[in-house]
């Protein structure tokens, strides 16, 4: 009955690993397209630059983690893992870094070919990971509370790329561009279907457990995911329709029930967060406040914007949510795993290496791979960060290039947080087969 | 009608409790509390894990058969615990701060992630193979003793 259920099949450390030593790397490409292209990348939603560094952020970064995590945690939390990990990991890497790399190249010098090239090689990509992933999703052995969130996110993440398909080909001209309208539900679904999405179903699971807080509510649980998903789609249909007053209402209600889901739960993880019975200094928590402050002051701004109909609200909004909201939170969780998984894989290499090694060497503990003052150092770079491009957006003139080197900064700061962990990894492997 | 799911699910909410008691005192700098505090962590741990490896893991793995799978999986990591555990006392004797918050910052990652895999797997799974006997295992269960 149960034979398919692999909870000790932790994929080999290389699978996510190599997922997250590359994000910041997209993340620094992101932060020199914004200084190169300085303060004229933010006249506009359609700019080169702008398209370009919002794809190395999106796709090179959130993404990228996310890949790698998701092939870390389903074991853990649906009690499947992927079959041959290592080489599923090392085919949709290669895929992906080569198609982020092209598609970023072709938003800065387009070109049709390479739009093209990029497109087929990104889609190889992901179709062979969410193919992968919903395959095994299929042998769960039992339905966790996560698994509707982790399903809608991975099919959101695909949809979204349909969508980036279809504008490409518009961008190209062989087919009219469908702009904004299109473009938003692109966003749409990749930010609200694949980022909130899974950034909620992880939280149910994460924040309960490592905060030692009560649960989430079971409806919040239950319901989350059939909720986004109706809205999601209820916006994708009146999209397709042709406009009339009595459909953009219906459109605003659909953004303010996404607004609101994404309220309740920004504000029921911070109400969470106030009944943790872990009174230690966690830099982890500080980092969950951070992103759940930023959903909130998103959703603030969004409603600024449709009741002013002032645009830059909706770009604050917009900005805030990716380099706020998800970047504290995909941060914050990227050191603890990365520490955890250097630690646990270590355990792993000193029993192999047999009970003469046990005394002599020390796996390192997790803030010995990540200490908290480089975790405390991380977090304050990205308020300076979020501070200063908050300003950019406000006055390009003068905050651009201030913005782009906090950016900057950023990024190699966890760039070398994440080299150092795993230089800690190497080194100790080495030893232990020299020992 | 009692569960495995429930019951177990619970205890493994007191043990998250005493395991933040024991932290707090260490960060206060509390040693002797700490001490008390710790070794009660340790020993509702260790009957937890005798009420898997005794009675609900054996019989797990009777009414499915499968003795290689999960539970053998469950029980390396209760190993790798107990080493965790082996390694706070004597930081606790040398009032090494920094490298007991650390072990224990260690010890709940893996110990939450061990949890997430019994309450999302392994115990619903359990009420479903045991069925009508849930109530005799628990009270079985409860006749353990905990070192």
């Amino acid at each position: 009955m149960f034979t398919n259920l692999s909870l000790q099949q932790n994929p080999p450390f290389s699978v996510p690993a190599r997922f997250f030593i590359t994000a910041p790397l997209f993340g620094i490409g992101a932060a020199l397209v914004f200084l190169f292209y300085g303060s004229g990348m933010l006249v506009s939603r359609w700019s080169p630059g702008m398209l370009a560094a919002t794809h190395a952020l999106v796709l090179g970064f959130f993404a990228t983690v996310m890949l790698g995590a998701l092939q870390q945690i389903l074991p853990v939390v649906v009690g499947v893992s992927i079959r041959h990990p290592k080489r599923v990991a090392g085919i949709v890497h290669l895929l992906w870094v080569i198609g982020i790399t092209l598609l970023i190249g072709a938003f800065l010098w387009p070109a049709n070919n390479l739009f093209y090239i990029a497109v087929i090689v990104l889609g190889s990509a992901i179709v062979i990971f969410v193919g992968t992933i919903l395959m095994s999703l299929q042998r769960a052995p039992t339905h966790s509370e996560s698994m509707p969130g982790i399903k809608l996110a991975v099919s959101s993440l695909f949809i979204t790329l349909v969508l980036g398909v279809v504008l490409i080909f518009g961008h190209t001209g062989v087919i009219p561009l469908f702009r904004p309208g299109l473009t938003n539900l692109h966003m749409s679904w990749g930010l609200i279907g694949w980022i909130a999405m899974l950034v909620m179903s992880i939280a149910w699971q994460v924040v309960p457990m490592f905060q030692i807080t009560p649960p989430y509510p079971k409806w919040l649980r239950k319901k989350t995911a059939s909720f986004f998903l109706f809205l999601l789609l209820a916006k994708s249909l009146i999209s397709f329709v042709s406009d009339s007053p009595v459909l953009s209402l219906l459109d605003l209600t659909v953004d303010i029930l996404i607004a609101a889901g994404l309220l309740v739960f920004a504000l029921s993880t911070l109400h969470l967060q106030r009944q943790t019975r872990r009174k230690v200094y966690d830099n982890h928590r500080y980092f969950w406040r951070l992103s759940m402050m930023n959903l909130i002051i998103v959703v603030i701004l969004w409603a600024l914007a449709e009741i002013s109909g002032n645009p830059l609200f909706g770009l604050l909004a917009g900005v805030l949510f990716l380099m706020g909201f998800a970047m504290s939170v995909v941060t914050g969780m990227l050191l603890k795993i990365i520490a955890f998984l250097v630690w646990l894989h270590l355990q792993k290499v000193r029993e192999e290496a047999g009970k003469s090694l046990r005394h002599i060497i020390k796996v390192p503990k997790m803030k010995e791979v990540i200490s908290s003052r480089s975790s405390n150092s991380l977090i304050v770079i990205l308020m300076f960060a979020q501070a200063a491009m908050l300003m950019a957006l406000l006055s390009p003139q003068h905050f651009s290039i201030a913005a782009a080197l906090c950016w900057l900064v950023f990024f190699c700061t966890l760039l070398g947080i994440l080299g150092y962990a795993m230089f800690r990894y190497q080194r100790f492997v080495k030893k232990a087969f020299l020992v | 009608m009692p569960n495995i799911q429930e019951y177990m699910t619970e205890d493994h909410r007191r043990c998250d409790e005493l395991f933040a008691l024991g932290e707090e005192s260490v960060s206060q700098g509390n040693w002797d509390r700490a001490k008390q505090q710790t070794s009660e962590f340790i020993s509702a741990m260790e009957h937890h894990f005798m009420m898997e490896e005794q009675v609900l893991f054996p019989a797990f793995e009777q009414r499915s058969g499968i003795t290689e799978g999960p539970t053998s999986v469950m029980r390396r990591e209760h190993q790798q615990m107990r080493e965790l555990f082996g390694e706070l006392e004597p930081a606790l004797e040398e009032k090494r701060q920094e490298d007991y918050l650390d072990t224990m910052e260690t010890l709940l990652i893996l110990m939450q992630q061990h949890n997430m895999k019994e309450e999302g797997m392994l115990y619903p799974m359990s009420d479903k193979e045991i069925g009508v006997d849930v109530e005799q295992l628990i009270a079985d269960m409860e006749q353990v003793s905990g070192q």
